[in-house]
């Protein structure tokens, strides 16, 4: 028991290597200065050499049966190859699903501001819509940046509302920037179901990206009823448009800044809600009988 | 025919041309399967399992040692094989003395006939021991001294089935004789007297 105190674990590797004749002349000839001298080591290299031909020693075995294969014995076989299927499947679904939750999540701190504001806000815009918006009114585009839509780098939204009175609307895009609009037409008489219309808030890209100039540009008219909204406080700073009409079409200003207010809570529940669900059913599906495979 | 020349007609699919490839070396693989896993019906098994797996990818073999490039296919299998009995522990279903609980006489093919009764007691009683040893090994210590103590590989060819370098063979190696020997050295009582490795009984 002493060498094993005496020799470290490099020792003995140069011991277990200089048994198989695999050191280097320098590393040799270090290993037998040593083995001249020093007993333990001496006596440890002995008793390498006895365990390595008691291995040696175990037999060859006979071997009980041939392995040769068969024609049937090499054909691949479907379930290994169904469950590799299976396996990526199931793999890819949670990856996915976890990318879906964390989508999600980032979007809820926009959501909840959105929620509050458009709470704050929804009675005044209400009340606008109701009173300015004119029956099958075409839908807003908001415009900002430039004095007519040009084609941008993105673009979001589409549709229109009908007769019904709600519907998303088509937003334009400048280069530079995200063109989120809207608007649905509708009749005037529908206005108090504008909450579960889908045209809605843009307002927390619009609140961030334009606030500057929306007060410079905005028709003075327009600019009180704006104010008047707490949640619309953050547009009066200085900084991009976001629309501008001819003095015709002045009135439907009022609509673009509620309608941004609503967007994302159309846009972000129900899809992901959609797709987590998807995906975890996906998951379950390909996860429990890969899982089941492999046990066996 | 030569070993390329089978190689080259099983990667067109000729099945007998492999088939003679494992006659060539199913006992050694069948040998170090058992080495690593310890029991006969595993030991079938990935030898079986890596026959099959050989002959499905034998294009993905691009020369060199053929023997080290199956024995790979095999030590993978053993791997797994390992791997699996971790995950779902069996019972050993080999036949056990209801007298003393020990396990019966290996099966008759595994006898080897030259030698005395005696002579095969001892020499099981030997390789339950190192065998044992073996077993309470790390999986790659294990897989390094039976390729190179027990098959008798050298370093290089050793690094070449468990793809590493030779400063990890050589390290593993170093550290699973060292583990063998003092397994062996507490065991030491069970062997025969010119089996044990203590300096006293060999006097």
């Amino acid at each position: 028991m002493n060498k094993r105190k005496i020799l470290s674990s490099g020792d003995w590797q140069l011991l277990s290597a200089y048994l198989d004749n695999q050191l280097s002349d320098k590393e040799k000839h270090q290993v037998d200065e040593r083995l001249q001298t020093d007993p333990e080591c001496r006596q440890t290299l002995e008793l390498l050499l006895r365990t390595s031909k008691l291995l040696r020693s175990l037999p060859v075995r006979r071997v009980p049966r041939n392995f040769t294969l068969s024609a049937q014995s090499v054909q691949k076989k479907i379930i290994p190859s169904f469950m590799g299927v299976l396996r990526y499947s199931s793999a890819a679904a949670a990856l996915l699903l976890v990318a879906a939750f964390a989508m999600d999540f980032l979007q809820q701190p926009d959501l909840m501001a959105a929620g509050k504001t458009v709470e704050d806000i929804q009675p005044a815009a209400v009340a606008m819509e109701a009173a300015k918006m004119p029956a099958a009114e075409p839908p807003m585009i908001i415009y900002w940046g430039a004095p007519a839509p040009v084609m941008g780098l993105y673009g979001k939204g589409g549709g229109g509302g009908g007769a019904e009175g709600s519907g998303l609307g088509g937003g334009g895009a400048v280069p530079g920037f995200y063109g989120v609009g809207g608007g649905g037409g509708g009749e005037p008489n529908l206005a108090p179901s504008v909450e579960s219309a889908p045209v809605v808030e843009a307002t927390p890209m619009v609140e961030i990206a334009v606030p500057e100039t929306t007060e410079g540009v905005q028709p003075p008219e327009v600019e009180p009823q704006v104010q008047a909204a707490p949640a619309l406080e953050p547009l009066t700073g200085s900084g991009p448009v976001l629309g501008v009409r001819a003095p015709e079409e002045r009135e439907t200003a009022d609509v673009v800044t509620e309608i941004p207010l609503r967007l994302p809570t159309t846009r972000t529940e129900i899809p992901f809600r959609l797709i987590e669900i998807v995906l975890a059913v996906l998951l379950l599906i390909t996860a429990i009988p890969a899982w089941l495979l492999k046990r066996k | 025919m030569d070993e390329t020349a089978l190689i080259q007609q099983a990667k067109h699919g000729d099945l007998d041309a492999f088939n003679r490839l494992v006659l060539a070396y199913q006992e050694q693989t069948y040998n170090l399967a058992l080495r690593i896993l310890g029991d006969d019906p595993s030991a079938q098994d990935a030898t079986q399992v890596s026959f099959i797996n050989a002959y499905q990818s034998i294009k993905s073999f691009r020369g060199g040692s053929f023997r080290a490039w199956i024995l790979r296919i095999l030590t993978n299998a053993c791997y797994d094989e390992l791997r699996r009995q971790k995950r779902t522990p069996t019972e050993d279903l080999n036949p056990v003395d209801a007298d003393n609980g020990e396990e019966l006489e290996d099966p008759a093919w595994l006898n080897d006939g030259s030698q005395s009764p005696e002579e095969r007691v001892t020499q099981q009683e030997l390789e339950k021991a190192i065998q044992r040893c073996l077993g309470g090994l790390p999986d790659e210590f294990r897989a390094v001294i039976v390729l190179v103590d027990v098959q008798g590989m050298d370093y290089q060819e050793a690094s070449e089935v468990v793809k590493k370098p030779l400063g990890t063979i050589r390290s593993r190696l170093a550290r699973a004789r060292q583990r063998v020997q003092d397994c062996l050295q507490n065991v030491g009582e069970l062997l025969p007297d010119k089996y044990r490795l203590n300096d006293e009984s060999r006097q």
